[in-house]
């Protein structure tokens, strides 16, 4: 079967592949980063069927949930066969949404701000801030 | 010896039993940690893009103050207790020496400060107690022996991944385990020690970190440990907040306190001091129960 | 007429349009005698208002400079714009419902979490005050700190304009300020006893009688006061 990557999805993959310094091309799809991601049951689409996607430059990826799950804990990263820095990657998909002011960051979501604050520590707003997901 | 110390925002608020704690520790142990006369918080979680610079200058102006107090205290180490921020300011360190225009780049940019010239060492404060003091000399000052109690060292995930910053073995790392066991208690293993808690998820999804947590403390319970030790201060919040809601939920039937090594430390290293020990009823009484204190 | 044409003029650059200037001026009185007359971005004219913020440039060099209109007098090669008003929403709260718990600065203010500590709002402050450090302060909930090193701010905007986190640092520091005096400064103890004096009426016997005498009688009174 003849599959022809859009240009859209061409340009996705350089996207990610400039920002995060890794190449797609790599992963051979073993599933490692899947089985092995502590967060991957919140996830809409598992770690490596998200890499395949830009391998296959499909804009869908974009829609996911995956890499604003993603607690960046360098797991899959750890456990890859071919030193893949598959968090790299999650960072590269992450900055194509904001970098294209698809903004995830919800500052003021009322909830937080009136029960949570007070107690939770500051670094878990600074880092839930810095990857994007509030 | 004096080292240059760190904290970092959490260790001020959440975590100032942690900071305490570690401080006495220290000092029972014959250093000193003296912080830093100024700092900004280190930029947690590391940037992993290729281009973004911004992202590192929190932790950049961290090294150079560590740099000015270096000259002053004759050392080039940086002490810090809280994991995320070792993490950070490791990778930002690495960075650097892998990337010298990089460097040049940012400092440039930080035209009123000194320049950085790279040569910071970063170090957590269980490298030091591990290496520049030792199990042996940790055991000989021990006070109260944590004769009986169980307890399982939590490592989380920033301690020991990526593979260039860890100072341990990756899934079975033994440090924080060898210095339990000098202060006598009994070290159970988790092959969860390295599992992530779920970070930063505890804000917007926090589903995500009740899987997490249930996974880690349900073998620790399995195994009897009596209280879980680790160093990072959002893994202690993580998991004492998740365990709350997984036990309303039916999903564990006890809750295993979560304690700070440091604090652990300070019980241990001191004659059993009735005073701090109400805080810890929980051990002393496990202490009490199997004749330990 | 032969006065004027000794003192030296000067080339300042209005919103790009240039005006020959005589030096020693202020940047405020120089838009003034260039025909600009002020009815948003002047106020107390001393320094302590903070509405005249300028930002500014001179010749053949790239950094960016910032002065209060009122405080600073024209350089040659001055290219500069005003700006009078900062869009900055600052937050409603209540200072009877507020505590400080170590978070209580992000509570009213989450963004301050973005801080990535460039500097900006530092370089750019024309009161020279340690933006950056008070910012920081407030992130981990050291309010004293804040307040002390936010003491001086006048609020005149460009902190924020500049911030690329988009904090609004000078209502932090207002905030910080308010809970400090609130919550942490020693209370003035001499001065709620003074006000409770007044509130009992203690004074009041005396002055009734201030009030009851002559003009004269007030006078020998006056001359006859203890001095110490």
């Amino acid at each position: 079967m003849v599959f022809t990557v859009s240009e859209k999805g061409l340009e996705l993959r350089k996207t990610v592949e400039e920002i995060s310094g890794e190449n797609i091309f790599k992963c051979y799809q073993c599933g490692k980063c899947s089985a092995t991601c502590p967060v991957v049951d919140s996830m809409d689409m598992a770690p490596n069927k998200v890499i395949r996607l830009v391998q296959t430059g499909d804009m869908e990826v974009l829609n996911q949930n995956t890499f604003w799950v993603c607690a960046a804990c360098f797991t899959c990263s750890a456990r890859c066969p071919r030193s893949v820095d598959i968090a790299k990657i999650m960072e590269g998909l992450r900055n194509v949404k904001l970098r294209n002011k698809q903004d995830f960051i919800n500052i003021y979501s009322k909830e937080f701000i009136e029960k949570l604050i007070e107690e939770i520590p500051q670094m878990a707003i600074v880092s839930a801030i810095k990857k994007g997901v509030w | 010896m004096d080292y240059p110390y760190y904290p970092g925002c959490t260790l001020k608020t959440t975590g100032k039993k942690d900071e305490e704690a570690a401080l006495e520790v220290a000092k029972l142990l014959g250093f000193e940690l003296k912080e830093l006369p100024t700092w900004t918080c280190c930029g947690v979680v590391y940037n992993l893009t290729s281009d973004v610079m911004a992202d590192h200058l929190s932790a950049t102006r961290t090294l150079i103050r560590a740099q000015e107090m270096g000259r002053e205290l004759k050392t080039n180490k940086l002490v810090t207790l809280c994991s995320m921020c070792y993490n950070v300011l490791k990778q930002v360190n690495l960075m650097y020496k892998n990337n010298p225009d990089k460097l040049k780049n940012i400092n440039l940019f930080l035209d009123n400060e000194e320049d950085y010239l790279g040569n910071i060492e970063v170090m957590h404060f269980l490298e030091i107690l591990y290496n520049d003091i030792g199990p042996e000399k940790i055991k000989e000052k021990v006070k109260t022996s944590l004769k009986n109690l169980k307890v399982d060292p939590y490592y989380g995930c920033m301690l020991l991944r990526p593979k260039t910053i860890a100072f341990d073995d990756q899934d079975s790392p033994h440090i924080m385990g060898d210095i339990l066991s000098a202060l006598g208690a009994t070290v159970i293993e988790n092959p969860m020690t390295v599992e992530c808690c779920g970070a930063h998820q505890i804000i917007t999804n926090k589903g995500a970190v009740l899987d997490c947590v249930e996974r880690i403390v349900s073998i620790s319970q399995k195994k009897g440990a009596d209280v879980i030790v680790t160093p990072c201060p959002l893994c202690q919040y993580n998991l004492t907040t998740a365990q709350k809601t997984l036990f309303e939920k039916g999903k564990i039937n006890r809750k295993t306190p979560v304690i700070y090594l440091s604090e652990l430390m300070k019980i241990s290293l001191t004659e059993s001091n009735q005073d701090y020990l109400k805080d810890y009823i929980f051990i002393k009484d496990k202490l009490d129960e199997r004749g330990g204190l | 007429m032969a006065e004027k044409n000794q003192i030296p003029l000067v080339s300042v650059f209005i919103m790009g349009k240039e005006y020959k200037i005589p030096s020693g001026l202020t940047l405020m009185k120089a838009m003034e005698y260039a025909g600009y007359r002020y009815t948003r971005g002047a106020g107390c004219r001393a320094g302590f208002c903070g509405a005249c913020a300028t930002i500014y440039r001179l010749k053949n060099d790239y950094k960016l400079k910032s002065a209060l209109a009122c405080q600073t007098t024209v350089a040659d090669g001055m290219y500069l714009v005003q700006l009078p008003f900062t869009p900055a929403n600052k937050q409603k709260y209540d200072m009877e419902k507020l505590n400080i718990a170590h978070n209580a600065l992000l509570k009213e203010y989450p963004e301050i979490a973005r801080c990535i500590s460039c500097n900006s709002c530092t370089k750019v402050c024309p009161q020279e005050l340690k933006v950056m450090d008070y910012v920081q302060a407030s992130l981990r909930g050291d309010i004293e700190k804040a307040a002390t090193l936010s003491f001086d701010c006048v609020q005149c905007g460009l902190c924020a304009f500049r911030c690329p986190a988009e904090i609004t640092q000078y209502h932090v520091g207002q905030l910080a300020r308010r809970l400090y005096g609130k919550f942490v400064a020693p209370k003035a103890i001499h001065t709620e006893d003074a006000v409770n004096k007044v509130n009992s009426g203690a004074p009041r016997a005396e002055i009734s009688k201030l009030k009851s005498m002559s003009p004269a009688e007030i006078k020998d009174l006056y001359k006859k006061r203890p001095i110490e």
